[in-house]
């Protein structure tokens, strides 16, 4: 096989595996950026910068990783260009998880969202890398480029962070006591429990 | 292998002192009435389950939304970029 045809095939390969990926990165930048158009503006730049960068990417390694340190990074990069820094106020936590469009979500996903839209931006994407990405908390900590020690303690803060925001209700929305939201979320997973 | 419920010498997984939670849709043993006693604490690590099924379900969700054409358009562009002539 030539150079070039081994090229081809070797980009051909992780241009179906940077596809397949799409979905999670999409899912991702929207737990990091603001409304739908800006998470996807988010996901397409780290989806090109992955692809002009794959040259350097060893096939066979964690992509799904390496994507999400991409998007990651951009995210914070931009952050810093735009942003003026302070801390994430109540505002932007509210910006951060969009809707998710769909009339058929159940309740206690809107809830979570909120509630989880709450917790500081480094607790929330440690707790969703660990709790809904599917890695490790050595891999997330090479995504947020911080020691396995701080993940595991991002993580611990933002369950028992979010734990009260759904227990106490600490946030309302549409006149609706918030209080309903861990018995939602506790009879959502209980169904799911006895489905899967 | 078994999957996952139990061990290879078939014990039960399920850590000792955590109690089933009674489902809240109207189970026999439901749990407490509003107003009672504050929840025992085996009841936190049944929440903080409830809560990482509620986080991957909200993850999930948005994992299953179609891909706009725009994506794939931008790689086939990129892809076609690289093509030699």
């Amino acid at each position: 096989m030539t150079g070039a045809a081994s090229s081809a095939e070797r980009d051909r390969a992780f241009k179906a595996e940077l596809v397949r990926l799409i979905p999670h990165l999409r899912a991702f930048a929207r737990t990091l950026a603001g409304r739908v158009a800006e998470a996807d503006d988010l996901a397409q730049d780290a989806m090109m910068k992955a692809w002009d960068a794959r040259a350097s990417f060893e096939m066979g390694t964690n992509m799904k990783a390496w994507t999400f340190m991409i998007l990651r990074n951009q995210f914070y990069s931009q952050k810093r260009r735009t942003w003026r820094t302070t801390e994430l106020d109540q505002e932007a936590a509210e910006r951060t998880l969009v809707a998710i469009d769909s009339p058929e979500s159940p309740l206690a996903l809107d809830e979570m969202r909120l509630a989880l839209a709450m917790l500081p931006a480094e607790q929330r994407e440690a707790l969703v890398l660990v709790g809904a990405g599917g890695f490790a908390y050595e891999e997330a900590a090479a995504i947020c480029g911080c020691a396995v020690g701080t993940v595991k303690s991002r993580v611990s803060r933002a369950r028992r962070t979010l734990q009260t925001i759904l227990d106490e209700g600490s946030y309302d929305r549409d006149g609706r006591p918030a209080g309903d939201a861990m018995r939602a979320i506790l009879a959502d997973a209980d169904r799911l429990a006895n489905v899967r | 292998m078994g999957n996952g419920a139990l061990t290879e010498q078939g014990r039960k997984t399920s850590r000792p002192g955590v109690r089933r939670r009674a489902s809240p849709t109207g189970d026999k043993s439901a749990a407490a009435p509003p107003g009672s006693l504050p929840p025992p604490l085996d009841d936190t690590r049944l929440r903080q389950r409830a809560i990482g099924v509620g986080l991957r379900r909200l993850f999930d969700a948005m994992i299953e939304e179609p891909v706009p054409e725009e994506f794939l358009e931008l790689l086939r562009r990129a892809d076609r970029q690289g093509e030699p002539e």
